[in-house]
């Protein structure tokens, strides 16, 4: 167990429910705590279901997802767990925005597009008791540091780029300043110099405390892994091992986790010079998982157990967990 | 990937998929209640038929004369006239099954005529491209702008009441709804035609034909069955709209023209309510049980729409 | 020439323009050809009667009437008689434009076309625009309402609409009529204020609108049911987009979400207006005929019947005109709401 977190969740299902009563089982039985302050990777490929657990922790779950299980567990304020269902939908609103945010996976089509960006903007502002012009300002200054010109307030968002409407929507979501920030990919669709602006932006404004907790939901490890302080790595539904960034760089318990950090080069790596290694095989169908350990097919330690039961959660120290049989019997000392 | 290499692989799939498709419709309640009560209507018409009297026209049957006499007219239901007599003495149940019947069948001639057109210009404009695809797409965007029926009028209105055969009203009706269909073939063509079996296919020489008939075809078969029925309600609409204003065949009686017969003949203001309200009824109930079938189809064939849900 | 224009929205008008602009040609065409092609020769019937109206019998020789001299001049000069063939469309097309457009035999005085047309076009728009609107506005809220609300109202209220919506206006308006006219009385059985002189006096006016009342209620109702299934569908799909979910997880309450919703949801209805606006001048001719509302429905019916070429190519062509300048004024609001195509994609600043 993490000593501070702000979220957990115990057991959660979340499955998306297709015709003829197949389900996707995207996030299946994750518990997690989300630890408070800083900057906090979720990371995995994808088909992974870490977009699904992204925003099951913000409570955004809507058909076709389904909960089919678990709990979710809210601690931004004082020690008090709330268990998010029994928070009132009004409540829920206003700490949308304020307390929780998201910068979604969509970024690109995230905005209205018949309403201007800067009426959107004030809509967002009046609906959380705030001064319209006030946030407005503060937008525009955001929108400057992000490399957007000023006059973006008075477009349409099909009068911007992608890249563009993707960097507006990233102040957007952080302009009430929330004390978490669920980023989904949020430089994926970006060109490698506002990959950096736009990262930067965000792990500034942790710095700056302007933002407790900065969870960014990314497939590439090497972005956040300089930037963050704790990971949690998922795989086919599961997550499979958490831990603080340095313990898992230079330790990493999970072959899932060994083989996606042996195949990262190095800055500076040429390629006549060393062989990478990718991880062969494909994700799981998550309509279908396989029995036992999710990843026990493209597992290069696999063993006979594996194949037949899902392995246990094993806590190894506190907020350090892994889920795979290897370290079963650390469980039973 | 076994995809359409061996078209009687293919069509075994499809028989397979035709178990559960097939399955699946009957499980949807809107399919299933559009269904019964169009197949009652059918019965009504057909079997229906075998209890009237044989010619609509002829009521010298039981008034035993030619001529209609007062005594015989505007009479309400009674065992020998379950829904009374018109203005002309004339059985009006006999016309509405009988009509109900040829209604029928023009409406099924109509949409197979529709069909064939709108599958084939879909087939060649979306697998062919190119100019011609240019030319059928212009003509039927065109022609779906202005309101089928008034054509449909026009055409009609031009024809001389003798040479207007039910046949020729089928055909005028299928030559007049055709261009909407048509789009949906084509866009399904032309997805279709981007999907690997085709490349397949065409590396392993089969002739163009070939490839429309037995590969695009049985994979668009379900969606051309959608289409017929469409094009059959479509067609039934058609022909009682224009069957009510007397431009319907001349030389049978159709619902349409058992509808005109009513209105123009005044039961309506003799109070006659039994002939209007049956008669409207079972058009009401063609076009509503059609609608819902329609709906059931769409549900099965097109799963997206079915997750349209959303509580905000 | 239009790729110079740099305004994209004055680009979107003009490159319309010039198609609806060929298909205008090609309708006005179509309706030149068609009854010089339909089996039984419909013109050569229609020059017949009209020699045959204009003989006065006179003791088994048949003479032509002196002042029907006119119209026969008038046919030959409309239809082209002494023409060849290639000049014939040319000359029935300037004369249509210039809104010459013969006379009509269906009426004993031979009016000319045009009269009888602006004549019945009137009662028209006053019958179908006030449906039209008000089934419009009454559709799109109840559409709306439906699909913010969903669940077994949603499911409930849809089968409801969907049987009203596909409802034979005729047969309604029957039912209607024999509700309102044969067991109450409130309505006049025929929808025409009979024994007056139109005009513009209150008495007229008020007796108007009693006639009015029921196929204003019957396509009312129809149009409602069409209307709301639409817009519902719209609403839906708008509810599923991105930019609502984002809108939710930025805390915006329902109702911020519905209207949001509500408003992209009007653009396609607003073309969907535009287009049955259109679609008014041609009258709904069952409603009419079988009322006997003395609109351009029942006008084309008279004509019909009579195989009044004049006539009947007249009201074709109009028709078909005031579709296309409908659905072209469809497409003109459709790129000035859409803010996409009215400020273009052209300049991309990045």
């Amino acid at each position: 167990m993490v000593e501070d977190y702000i979220i957990r969740t115990e057991n959660l299902k979340l499955y998306y429910v297709l015709p003829r009563g197949i389900y996707v089982k995207a996030v299946d039985g994750v518990s997690i705590e989300v630890p408070r302050g800083g900057v906090i990777g979720l990371v995995g490929e994808s088909g992974s279901g870490k977009t699904t657990l992204g925003e099951g922790i913000l409570y955004l779950i809507e058909p076709p997802m389904v909960k089919v299980g678990g709990k979710i567990y809210y601690r931004f304020h004082g020690n008090e767990e709330i268990d998010v269902e029994s928070i009132p939908q009004d409540k829920l609103e206003k700490m949308r925005g304020t307390d929780i945010a998201l910068i979604p996976q969509y970024a690109m089509n995230a905005l209205n597009p018949t309403m201007k960006i800067g009426s959107f903007i004030k809509d967002v502002a009046k609906y959380h008791d705030r001064d319209p012009d006030e946030v407005l300002k503060v937008a525009i200054e955001r929108f400057k540091m992000l490399g957007l010109p000023e006059d973006v307030v008075n477009r349409y968002p099909h009068e911007l780029s992608g890249g563009m409407r993707q960097r507006a929507v990233v102040v957007i979501s952080t302009l009430l300043n929330p004390r978490l920030v669920v980023a989904d990919e949020p430089v994926s669709n970006l060109d490698v110099v506002h990959q950096q602006v736009v990262i930067d932006f965000l792990t500034d404004l942790v710095k700056r405390g302007i933002v407790e907790t900065m969870t960014i939901i990314t497939h590439d490890l090497p972005l956040i892994l300089e930037k963050s302080r704790y990971l949690i790595i998922m795989y086919g539904g599961h997550v499979v091992e958490t831990g603080k960034r340095e313990e898992i760089w230079s330790e990493p318990l999970h072959p899932y986790t060994k083989l996606f950090l042996e195949s990262i080069p190095p800055v500076g790596t040429r390629i006549e010079e060393k062989r990478i290694r990718g991880i062969p095989g494909n994700p799981p169908d998550l309509r279908f998982p396989p029995p036992g350990c999710r990843f026990h097919p493209r597992c290069p330690f696999t063993m006979d157990i594996c194949r037949r039961e899902e392995p246990p959660e094993i806590e190894v120290a506190p907020g350090r967990k892994v889920k795979c049989w290897l370290y079963a019997d650390l469980k039973k000392r | 990937m076994k995809s359409g290499l061996d078209s009687s692989t293919l069509f075994k799939n499809l028989r397979g998929l035709k178990d559960t498709l097939v399955g699946e419709l009957f499980m949807n309640r809107r399919f299933v209640v559009g269904f019964t009560i169009f197949l009652g209507l059918v019965l009504l018409g057909y079997v229906g038929s075998l209890f009237a009297y044989p010619d609509p026209w002829d009521i010298s049957i039981y008034t035993g004369t030619t001529i209609c006499t007062p005594e015989y007219r505007f009479l309400p239901p009674s065992p020998g006239h379950p829904l009374g007599t018109d203005q002309g003495c004339r059985d009006i149940y006999t016309w509405l099954v009988v009509g109900l019947k040829n209604s029928l069948w023009i409406a099924a001639v109509a949409a197979i005529i529709s069909t064939t057109i709108a599958s084939t210009l879909g087939l060649i404009a979306g697998y062919r491209g190119g100019i011609l695809d240019d030319i059928i797409n212009f003509v039927s965007n065109f022609l779906m702008v202005i309101p089928m029926f008034i054509v449909l009028l026009m055409l009609v209105s031009y024809v001389p009441p003798e040479a207007r055969t039910s046949l020729l009203v089928a055909v005028m009706i299928g030559l007049t709804s055709w261009p909407g269909p048509t789009r949906v073939v084509r866009s399904m063509v032309m997805q279709h035609r981007a999907a690997d079996y085709v490349d397949v296919a065409k590396l392993m020489n089969f002739s163009i034909t070939e490839i429309i008939f037995k590969e695009i075809l049985p994979n668009i078969a379900s969606y051309i069955f959608l289409i017929y029925i469409n094009a059959f309600s479509g067609a039934i609409f058609a022909e009682v709209g224009i069957g009510a204003i007397g431009y319907g065949p001349w030389d049978a009686v159709t619902l349409g023209r058992t509808f005109n017969n009513i209105i123009y003949g005044g039961l309506v203001f003799v109070g006659a309510w039994w002939s209007f309200v049956t008669v409207g009824l079972v058009i009401v109930l063609l076009s509503y049980s059609l609608l819902l079938i329609n709906l059931g189809l769409q549900h099965v064939f097109n799963p997206r729409l079915k997750l349209t849900y959303y509580a905000v | 020439m239009v790729l110079q224009i740099k305004n994209p929205f004055m680009r979107y008008v003009l490159s319309k323009a010039v198609v609806y602009a060929v298909l205008w040609f090609l309708a006005v065409f179509l309706n030149f050809l068609l009854p010089r092609i339909m089996p039984g020769d419909p013109i050569r019937r229609f020059i017949e009667r009209v020699y045959a109206m204009g003989q006065a019998p006179s003791g088994g020789t048949a003479q032509i009437i002196p002042e029907f001299e006119k119209y026969m001049k008038e046919v030959e000069r409309l239809f082209g008689l002494n023409q060849p063939p290639s000049l014939q469309f040319p000359s029935w097309f300037l004369n249509f434009i210039r809104g010459d457009w013969g006379f009509s035999i269906s009426y004993l005085n031979l009016p000319p076309v045009k009269d009888l047309v602006m004549q019945a076009l009137p009662y028209t728009l006053a019958l179908l625009l006030p449906s039209l609107v008000v089934s419009w506005i009454i559709g799109n809220y109840l559409g709306a309402y439906l699909a913010l609300k969903g669940g077994k109202a949603d499911k409930v209220g849809l089968s409801v609409l969907q049987f009203i919506a596909q409802l034979p206006t005729y047969w309604l308006l029957i039912i209607l009529l024999f509700i309102f006219y044969v067991k109450l009385r409130w309505v006049p059985p025929i929808g025409r204020p009979t024994y007056m002189i139109p005009s513009l006096s209150w008495d007229y006016i008020r007796e108007l609108l009693r006639c009015m009342a029921l196929p204003l209620t019957t396509l009312t109702i129809v149009g409602i049911g069409g209307w709301s299934i639409g817009m519902r569908a719209y609403v839906i799909y708008q509810l599923n987009s991105d930019y609502i979910k984002y809108a939710k997880s930025l805390g915006l309450p329902q109702r911020v979400l519905g209207r949001y919703a509500f408003r992209n949801a009007l653009i396609p209805q607003f073309t969907a207006f535009a287009i049955n606006f259109g679609g008014m001048f041609a009258g709904n001719l069952l409603v009419e005929m079988i009322y006997g509302y003395p609109g351009m429905g029942a006008l084309l019916a008279t004509v019909m019947a009579n195989l009044d070429v004049f006539a009947m190519q007249a009201i074709f062509t109009f028709t078909a005109t005031m579709l296309l300048l409908a659905n072209f004024a469809a497409d003109i609001i459709y790129g000035f709401l859409d803010p996409r195509i009215r400020r273009g994609v052209a300049e991309v600043i990045s």
